[in-house]
């Protein structure tokens, strides 16, 4: 992890007093991290930019929002993380057939979500299989896995960020990654 | 420590979280149960596979998309509401302003209220004054208009009308007895 000479609290104080300078720092330090961050769990490199365009439009005009009781990374994550399970359930319900668009002569069944296509031809590709087992997962499992073993955040951060107790995030990794190992199992991908 | 309890705890053994009485649990189960160990070897290489994935980097427009995006949001025009929310007459807050107003036009209409509302008896003193002139060479009665209780006017004419034919009858009574 890179330490600055600035925290990013600082950066935050000085960018609410009208510090535009401030705010390029910040979106400098976090643009990378963030698209990281949402484009594991949206899987789609565009909507993942967009989002984190939102994000930063979000921190620029809600700046006083800001308090500095909690860290500025867990806001920032809090943002980012709430904007793109929004757009995951956006993205759900356009991709699935509601069974009252259906009449009762056709088959009852859902179109599941449009899997990646390129996975059927390379299945060798480790991050590809991970990156469709970890779509498997149930949101909240996803969003915890991706803040732990990809952002490296600590459990703290991360219950915050969710807003779930610390004995509860850290039982939910653990689930996850065994869901997560049972998927790969299946596909074969260890 | 059983497949289940060992199935729970393989976070935390991998994070060194484990407290050393569970930890050493812990081992012992794995040397013996070749699934249990398989599930933590599983779970440490997933980890490890995560690191291995290349990580993304935003496009080279991104920072100008963004500024953009911030110029144009400056730019727009603030909705009605918000323009009245950031009025400030006279320095005040709305908040304050709308209270002061409200103060002050609350405070004007009960004054108002309040000094309409004329209930304070009146004197008639001519009336009062005629009754003590009709006794000759007698002292006057001195009826100080201070004295008189503030009672509603019929009661008051009543009251003092009694008191001056009381007063005439003792007048008489002495002229009688006088002459006698």
């Amino acid at each position: 992890m890179l330490e600055y000479q600035i925290s990013d609290e600082e950066l935050m104080a000085r960018f609410q007093e009208g510090d535009i300078n401030a705010y390029n720092q910040i979106v400098y330090r976090y643009k990378d991290k963030l698209l990281n961050f949402v484009h594991r769990f949206l899987n789609d490199i565009d909507r993942a930019e967009d989002i984190v365009q939102d994000t930063f439009m979000k921190v620029y005009t809600h700046k006083h929002s800001y308090r500095e009781i909690a860290k500025f990374s867990t806001w920032l994550y809090t943002i980012a993380g709430n904007l793109a399970r929004t757009e995951l359930r956006k993205f759900k319900r356009r991709n699935t057939y509601s069974l009252s668009d259906i009449s009762y002569n056709d088959k009852e069944y859902e179109i599941p979500v449009i899997k990646d296509p390129s996975l059927d031809l390379d299945k060798n590709n480790l991050g590809k299989k991970i990156q469709w087992a970890m779509n498997e997962l149930p949101p909240d499992f996803k969003t915890m896995i991706i803040l732990r073993d990809i952002q490296e955040l600590s459990y703290e951060d991360i219950s915050r960020i969710v807003g779930v107790p610390l004995g509860t995030v850290k039982s939910r990794i653990n689930r996850g990654r065994l869901k997560l190992q049972n998927l790969l199992n299946k596909i074969g991908g260890r | 420590m059983n497949c289940y309890n060992f199935e729970e705890n393989i976070s935390v053994f991998i994070e060194s979280d484990l407290s050393l009485k569970l930890r050493k649990e812990f081992i012992q189960h794995r040397e013996t149960c070749p699934g249990c160990e398989d599930k933590l070897n599983g779970i440490v290489s997933i980890i490890n596979s995560f690191k291995q994935i290349e990580s993304v980097a935003t496009s080279t427009d991104f920072v100008k998309n963004l500024h953009q995006r911030i110029d144009k949001y400056n730019s727009r025009k603030e909705p009605l509401f918000t323009r009245l929310l950031n009025f400030q007459p006279f320095g005040l807050k709305p908040v304050a302003a709308l209270g002061f107003v409200t103060a002050f036009t609350l405070l004007t209409i009960s004054s108002f209220l309040l000094f309409q509302d004329d209930n304070i008896p009146k004197l008639n003193v001519s009336e009062f004054s005629q009754k003590p002139s009709t006794l000759s060479n007698q002292a006057p009665l001195m009826v100080n208009s201070q004295q008189v209780p503030a009672v509603k006017d019929s009661t008051r004419k009543d009251s003092l009308r009694d008191a001056s034919s009381r007063f005439d009858d003792q007048i008489l009574m002495v002229n009688q007895k006088e002459n006698k």
